[in-house]
């Protein structure tokens, strides 16, 4: 073949159209080069709980130990009601007389308060006497007699919690039980920490409560309350908190009978609501923690007026498998496990 | 009148079309394309290629603790905690799956290339 015939054959069009195909490929290797090069995952245990962690930016190894380790503080110097000195502990072990707190212990009590007062009290943080009777997932785990129930109940009241400036204040014999948003809180931690470093955008998950920081667009997994290993649809979301509560997370069985760890303060025993779960988006992550357990006490309908009064959307999940989606996620949220029915 | 499609438009079309077979082999083989991480104590100790896994085997991470390791999946298969809830949970086999021994401090799960970034439960 001559240099006359090779020309022919490989004429301007092709050769250009080998260097566009070229480019192409190389370009995607070198943005999925890139893109590895600048992300860092990681996985650990703190706060007693799962932490999964996924950074976008530089330096996202010595992040990721801050994290760790802000998550951790959040639970030993604030809230853990187990730890000697963290102010919650001391809030419990002085109740009857004020106890001097952290601001950020302060804002995240005040946070939950008016989740109560929004929600007419079903969801509580003075539940603590409560909690301690059933012991969901604990060594004392039992469902308790009716007379002990009521008991406890007496001492379940919101509006006793009084605080001025850092001192918190609650009634005799309550007991303050933040377990229900300290995943959250902890999430609100670190979105504070993650403001003064280079991290570009994360998602990070405190044992199923979730932050997303940054621009970047998440893909969630809305877990399969039948089946807490699948999901049964995604959220494309960014720049929030996401919380999930459902009754398949602690449980037991008695007599046939199915008791789980989300209690109506009003009644003392596991809500009796028609949810599997409750999954809410809103900007902070102790709103989210307090909202979702809130909602999933309510039920659908009388959650819908909550939900609004913090700019918060949600999707509910029903025993019976039907989903339900407020406005705000409507063009987020996609149904991936087709035993579960979208309801309009 | 020109051809619109002549040999050598033939001949690049081939080969983009092998070059695209070639990068879909994976995914016609079975590969899972699923990796297992074990951390322990906030360490990865151990990083499984589930695909590469002939023969089950298990191993123990820390005393009292053993994990089972069969293609394409894994589990705790004992552990020396009261409750055993790793051992409830059973087999690990998709993305994003975590199964962890709190008391122990071991966490296993599962990284791959699904397109969900992180669950909420």
């Amino acid at each position: 073949m001559n240099t006359a015939e090779v020309k022919k054959k490989f004429n301007k069009k092709s050769v250009l159209a080998l260097a566009v195909c070229a480019i192409l490929v190389i370009s995607i290797v070198l943005a999925d080069f890139a893109a590895s090069r600048s992300e860092f995952s990681d996985t650990t245990i703190a706060m007693g709980t799962v932490v999964s962690l996924r950074l976008f930016g530089s330096e996202g190894e010595e992040a990721a130990a801050a994290i760790e380790e802000n998550i951790n503080e959040t639970e030993k110097a604030l809230l853990s009601w187990r730890e000697k000195d963290s102010d919650v502990n001391r809030i419990n072990s002085s109740a009857g007389t004020a106890a001097s707190v952290s601001t950020e212990t302060v804002e995240i009590i005040n946070k939950a308060l008016d989740v109560s007062r929004n929600c007419e009290g079903v969801f509580d943080i003075t539940v603590g006497k409560l909690t301690d009777l059933w012991d969901f997932g604990g060594e004392g785990q039992r469902l308790p007699g009716d007379d002990e129930i009521a008991e406890a109940l007496g001492t379940v009241s919101y509006s006793s919690v009084k605080i001025t400036d850092t001192t918190v204040l609650t009634a005799d014999n309550q007991k303050l039980d933040l377990g229900a948003v300290g995943k959250g809180a902890a999430c609100d931690r670190v979105r504070d920490y993650l403001s003064s470093t280079s991290t570009d955008s994360a998602v990070i998950s405190v044992g199923g409560s979730l932050l997303l920081y940054g621009d970047r667009s998440f893909n969630i997994g809305i877990v399969n309350p039948e089946n807490d290993k699948a999901s049964m649809g995604t959220l494309k979301l960014s720049d929030t908190c996401v919380s999930t509560s459902g009754s398949y997370e602690k449980f037991f069985e008695k007599d046939g009978k199915v008791y789980h760890h989300i209690l109506d303060a009003h009644t003392g025993h596991p809500a009796d609501s028609r949810l599997s779960s409750v999954t809410v988006v809103c900007s902070s992550g102790t709103l989210s923690d307090a909202l979702s357990t809130a909602c999933y006490i309510l039920g659908y309908n009388d959650s819908l007026a909550l939900l609004k009064n913090y700019d918060a959307e949600a999707v509910f999940i029903f025993k019976d498998n039907t989903v339900r989606v407020t406005d705000g996620l409507e063009n987020k949220f996609t149904l991936t496990d087709e035993s579960f029915v979208i309801k309009e | 009148m020109k051809k619109l499609f002549g040999k050598t438009d033939l001949l690049i079309t081939v080969a983009v079309l092998v070059l695209s077979l070639l990068l879909f082999i994976p995914s016609l083989s079975g590969d899972t394309g699923l990796t297992a991480q074990i951390i322990v104590d906030g360490e990865i100790t151990e990083e499984i290629d589930l695909d590469a896994v002939e023969k089950a085997y298990s191993f123990s991470p820390k005393d009292g603790t053993e994990i089972e390791v069969a293609r394409g999946r894994l589990r705790f298969s004992d552990a020396c905690c009261r409750d055993e809830l790793c051992i409830a949970r059973g087999w690990l086999s998709a993305k994003g799956q975590t199964s962890a021994c709190l008391p122990e401090r071991i966490v296993i799960t599962i990284k791959g290339t699904d397109n969900t970034d992180m669950m909420t439960y």
